[in-house]
């Protein structure tokens, strides 16, 4: 681990070169910059946390949250034993994941935890795959299930629901950044709305996700309507010369669809003295080979069009235009002639590849291009890992280090193989190619791993060491919409948010679930729930990315935000705890329900004699909406373990 | 100064300090037997002057030969009003506020970054290095490491985090790194009505009993890790509630709204006056303000620069009036213990506008201080006429002044010693409150107290 920070030592201040200490009257120049330097902007690196994210501090903190959250949990105490045995040694392998995972955790002779319980694996399955907790009915069902396939028969039914459409929507969208408003261009909601509407569609048909991409970038029309389009509109930058928006382009192509947010920088500058000690690959690249891939955008046009009180954009491709190199304001480095090149070609970066004829069609040779790249695969097989197993391959998932990735050409020390496990990334990207880029696929296979089912808690003695082994199943936070999904489920109260506005495209009808909303400044007709959401750390796809810090506000919420204390109210019709006082004055199966109910598990022998204790103490009701706020208010249920 | 890990498990001050906690990440527990020693390499000067900061980050980096390093030529509009005060030029129609307070102000003209990219520059200066260095990934915020160090000495009554953030929005801002959760910022969002959620509902007789019964379950759970972890996060929050003077502090009036400017960031400094005069345990405050990043028509009417400008001015101008009329300690006043730093990332380029009617990135910046023990009405440092380089560095070290320099004033004033290595980081490899560059170490701008 120290290993891979020493390079930092190294480089010293590799960006901090100035002249030292100066006579009286003599002008300071700093030696980087000629002088009256007129402009340089990584423009869309708006989160540092991009690049400066510490692998070890980020494994530190997974641990930990980790060992606190997953041996909270009581699964193992349910009468009868319902959690699975103790991992016999080897772990059973039921798919070639296993085969990597526990196949690497044999040879450095690590243990892995036991499988999860199946209270464990319902409610983490549940949410990973569709953003929602069980139905109690949900949880009785499945424990009661016989079927010693049953696992994979529910992963099978649940990538089918609506509620899986709905969660990699947004999973989609926040990837490709689908923003009514953002820093650089207004799509409008009509724009967002068209885009929401095209993931949706894309990801309830399974369509392949090379057939996504290229649709991405080569898609032409007017942004209301094809809402591909959408993609390209978001990669304008404004304030600055046409250039600048080519190399919009490249820079979100390369960081969403490849995972190579250096891109950025290499568009301003050569990689040497800038990226030495943060990528091996990029540290040799050239500005004009980024250059290249920007010149694949410079015949793309986004022309405004007014309708009403918004603007869409009519996306095309005209027949002429290159990426020049005559620019000397705006948000990058001067564009200059070198030699007697005068402008830069389309050439792909990554492939040694031939250089695309005159009159092709810029946009769709780059988008068959790049969707056959191999990194392609590696970086989609990256994000999806990470929303499963919680530690990326390559983290974070933009980062990904070209040099770095081939166990059977490593790089020099002191570099060492980036990916947690580089076997299986590299085989996992060949198999999703070959699979046709097929998403359900893909998710399926992970969840059907027992390196996926294993337990969150783990027996013996835990290092953050284990942690690219994948040891033990890694805990997280549920993002806001899930905590607002999960508490409107548990309570059974649904709200209902005005979605419709002036212009819409079509009438919006009312939606009850925060997973649904098309981008996140929703919901705009309730400005409380909007602040709810937020305090979460879901973001703005722009400028904030989504954050699982907890805070004493989000504690705040949970205890007094009328969101949540409205719901536990008996006299709320159709609130869980109204059903269930309705349905019985038995104070055992009363505790018993409010824990299956919002917590997915039957409480422990001691919670149970807690819960009845305090139901004698203060009568059926007020125990009742005490014990559903508190249950609300338990740390684990904020978690996905 | 206590190691953290004693700080953590000394349950006599955990009870004490119960509204500090902000469980970030549900408490990481730091090493144990850490040791901490200042280096020997340069003695630290400890100005200790202050008792509290106020850091004004000015995300996408104002003009500096626009604002606090002010050139006059044919493209400065008119309506800038540019005047000479105390032999330094000052835009007064732009920053009539500021120009009010001016004898409270010192405006440093030698400041230098050493790149022009926003997000590296904005999270260089939050954490006091390189981030692209050894160790920034684990680097707390300046404010998170006042915050710690400020802690040992909180009295009972002081329940409010040691460090608040305002005004962040949508902008990233720097964390607390490797430092316990209760270090981080504690983001406020400025509300004439307060801090939400500070009321059950339901009534206090409600809240206590239903806290009672999430206490009962989580001792009721065998498998729980440390009770106390749980209730560190939520301890907090209910500590905050119990108190009626915490939400008393974060409210404000209309008249004190517009006065403000009413504006975000103009709320903001409210909050912060009202924080600051409350006493009650924050000691490092960020406000963010951004709007700055003009590449085009910079000076377009009510546009361009005079949007952020005119924030900037009622809200900050009147902070800095209403501090100085606040009574502190030992007969100074609450502006004498708070030093106000007001800085951009960068700054950008000077003489005439490019083709967009803008101004692109530029290293040469200023920055603002006031109050803190700083001596007013005057600019330190230098640049040539037409702002493009420094030819006065106008003090000791005699070269620029970078974002370390100006973290170890702020720790200076705080009375930190700005050379601590701790040995207690998860990486082992030592972390320096402020790290020494390629070229020098750091060190505060003392003539700014002179």
């Amino acid at each position: 681990m120290t290993v891979f920070l020493r390079q930092f030592v190294v480089i010293a201040m590799i960006l901090a070169l100035l002249s030292s200490s100066v006579q009286a009257g003599q002008q300071i120049e700093a030696p980087d910059f000629k002088p009256a330097p007129t402009a340089a902007d990584c423009t869309y690196l708006r989160n540092p946390a991009e690049f400066e994210t510490s692998p070890e501090l980020h494994r530190a903190q997974l641990s930990m949250w980790t060992e606190q959250v997953g041996n909270q949990v009581a699964y193992d105490l349910v009468p009868g034993g319902i959690r699975a045995d103790v991992a016999s040694s080897p772990m059973p392998r039921k798919n070639f994941i296993d085969d990597y995972i526990f196949g690497r955790m044999e040879r450095d002779g690590i243990k892995p935890a036991p499988l999860s319980s199946d209270f464990e694996f319902l409610r983490r399955v549940y949410f990973d795959l569709t953003g929602r907790p069980p139905s109690t009915n949900d949880v009785y069902n499945f424990i009661a299930d016989k079927n010693p396939n049953k696992r994979d028969a529910l992963i099978d039914r649940l990538v089918w629901t609506y509620e899986f459409n709905d969660k990699w929507t947004m999973f989609f969208g926040d990837l490709f950044r689908n923003t009514a408003t953002s820093s650089n261009i207004a799509r409008g909601q009509q724009g967002r709305d068209a885009f929401y509407s095209y993931i949706y569609q894309a990801v309830a048909a399974n369509k392949p996700y090379d057939e996504m991409v290229r649709d991405l970038i080569a898609g032409e029309g007017d942004s209301f309507t094809y809402g591909n389009v959408n993609w390209l509109v978001g990669t304008t930058v404004a304030m600055g010369p046409a250039q600048d928006t080519y190399d919009g382009g490249a820079v979100n192509a390369a960081n969403m669809f490849l995972g190579i947010n250096v891109a950025d920088c290499l568009l301003c500058h050569d990689g040497a003295r800038h990226l030495d000690a943060l990528n091996l690959w990029g540290k040799s690249a050239k500005r004009m080979d980024m250059e290249g891939l920007s010149a694949f955008f410079a015949r793309a046009r986004m022309t405004r069009q007014t309708v009403g009180n918004a603007s869409k954009y009519i996306v095309s491709q005209v027949a002429t235009g290159d990426y020049m190199l005559n620019t000397n304001s705006g948000n990058r480095q001067p564009r200059v002639p070198v030699g007697s090149l005068d402008r830069v070609m389309p050439k792909y970066p990554w492939n040694s590849g031939t250089a695309v004829p005159a009159n092709a069609d810029r946009l769709k040779t780059l988008a068959a291009t790049l969707t056959s790249d191999i990194q392609f695969s590696r970086a989609a097989v990256n994000y999806i890992w990470e929303q499963f197993m919680v530690q990326a391959f390559v983290s974070p998932s933009n980062a990904f280090d070209l040099a770095r990735l081939d166990s059977q050409n490593p790089p020099p020390a002191p570099w060492t193989l980036q990916p947690t496990n580089p076997e299986l990334l590299n085989a996992m990207a060949l198999w999703f190619q070959q699979s046709g880029y097929n998403m359900r696929l893909l998710m399926m296979t992970i969840a059907k791993s027992n390196a996926y089912q294993l337990s969150s808690s783990y027996p013996g003695e835990w290092k953050a060491d284990y942690v690219p082994y994948y040891a033990r199943k890694y805990v997280r936070r549920l993002t806001s919409e899930e905590i607002h999904d999960a508490i409107v489920t548990v309570t059974g109260i649904v709200p209902s948010y005005t979605m419709d506005y002036v212009g819409s495209l079509w009438p919006w009808p009312p939606i009850s679930w925060a997973m649904k909303f098309p981008d996140l400044s929703e919901p705009r007709s309730n400005g409380t729930v909007a602040q709810f959401l937020n305090t979460f750390g879901r973001g703005n796809r722009d400028g904030a990315m989504r954050d699982s810090s907890g805070s004493v506000l989000q504690a705040l919420k949970l205890m007094n935000d009328s969101f949540v204390t409205n719901r536990i109210h008996n006299n709320n019709n159709g609130s869980n705890v109204q059903y269930i006082l309705r349905a019985t004055t038995n104070q055992t199966t009363i505790v018993d329900h409010l824990f299956v109910s919002t917590l997915s598990r039957p409480a422990t022998a001691d919670e149970r004699a807690a819960g009845v204790a305090l139901m004698r103490s203060l009568g059926n009701q007020r125990a009742a909406e005490d014990i559903q706020w508190a249950l609300l208010n338990k740390l684990e249920f904020i978690f996905n373990y | 100064m206590k190691p953290l890990n004693e700080q953590v498990i000394n349950r006599r001050i955990f009870f004490e300090i119960a509204g500090a906690g902000i469980a970030g990440y549900f408490l990481s527990p730091m090493d144990l037997g850490a040791q901490i020693a200042p280096t020997t390499q340069q003695p630290a000067i400890l100005l200790n002057t202050a008792k509290n900061v106020v850091f004004v980050l000015l995300p996408g980096a104002p003009s500096h030969t626009d604002m606090f390093d002010l050139k006059v030529g044919s493209w400065t509009p008119a309506n800038f009003t540019p005047t000479i005060l105390s032999g330094a030029d000052f835009p007064s129609a732009l920053l009539p506020t500021l120009t009010t307070q001016f004898d409270r102000i010192a405006l440093h003209r030698s400041c230098q970054s050493n790149a022009l990219v926003h997000s590296l520059l904005q999270t260089w200066n939050q954490i006091a290095r390189n981030p692209a260095s050894a160790g920034a990934g684990i680097a707390p915020n300046v404010g998170s490491v006042v915050a710690m160090e400020n802690d040992p000495t909180r009295r009972p009554g002081q329940i409010l985090p040691g460090f608040v953030s305002l005004n962040t929005g949508g902008n990233s801002i720097e964390r607390n790194g490797y430092f316990p959760a209760r270090y981080a910022p504690f983001d406020v969002t400025a509300n004439a009505g307060g801090l939400a959620n500070l009321q059950h509902p339901d009534g206090q007789a409600s809240f206590n009993e239903r806290y009672q019964v999430l206490q009962a379950f989580n001792q009721a759970n065998p498998l729980r890790v440390d009770f106390d972890q749980m209730r560190d996060f939520y301890a907090s929050a209910q500590s905050l509630m119990n108190d009626p003077n915490v939400n008393n502090v974060f409210r404000f009036s209309a008249t004190d709204q517009q006065r403000y400017g009413n504006s975000g960031f103009g709320s903001s400094c409210i909050v912060v006056r009202n924080l600051i005069g409350a006493d009650m345990g924050t000691r490092y405050f960020q406000i963010n303000l951004g709007g700055w990043d003009n590449h085009s028509n910079i000076y377009q009417a009510n546009a361009g620069i005079y949007g952020p400008a005119r924030q900037l001015d009622l809200g900050l101008g009147n902070l800095i009036a209403d501090l100085a009329g606040m009574p502190g300690d030992g007969g100074r006043t609450r502006l004498d213990e708070t030093l106000i730093v007001v800085k951009g990332e960068f700054g950008r380029t000077v003489g005439n506008v490019t083709n967009q009617g803008g101004r692109d990135h530029y290293a040469v910046h200023s920055t603002l201080f006031a109050g803190g023990g700083i001596i007013g009405g005057r600019a330190i440092g230098g640049t040539t006429s037409d702002g493009r380089f420094i030819d006065r560095p106008g003090w000791s070290q005699d070269r620029i002044v970078g974002p370390e320099d100006i973290a170890a004033t702020m720790y200076s004033a705080l009375g930190i010693n700005y050379t601590t290595k701790r040995r207690d980081d998860p990486l082992g490899r030592g972390f320096e409150y402020v790290p020494p560059t390629s070229n020098w170490a750091a060190y505060p701008v003392v003539e700014l107290f002179q």
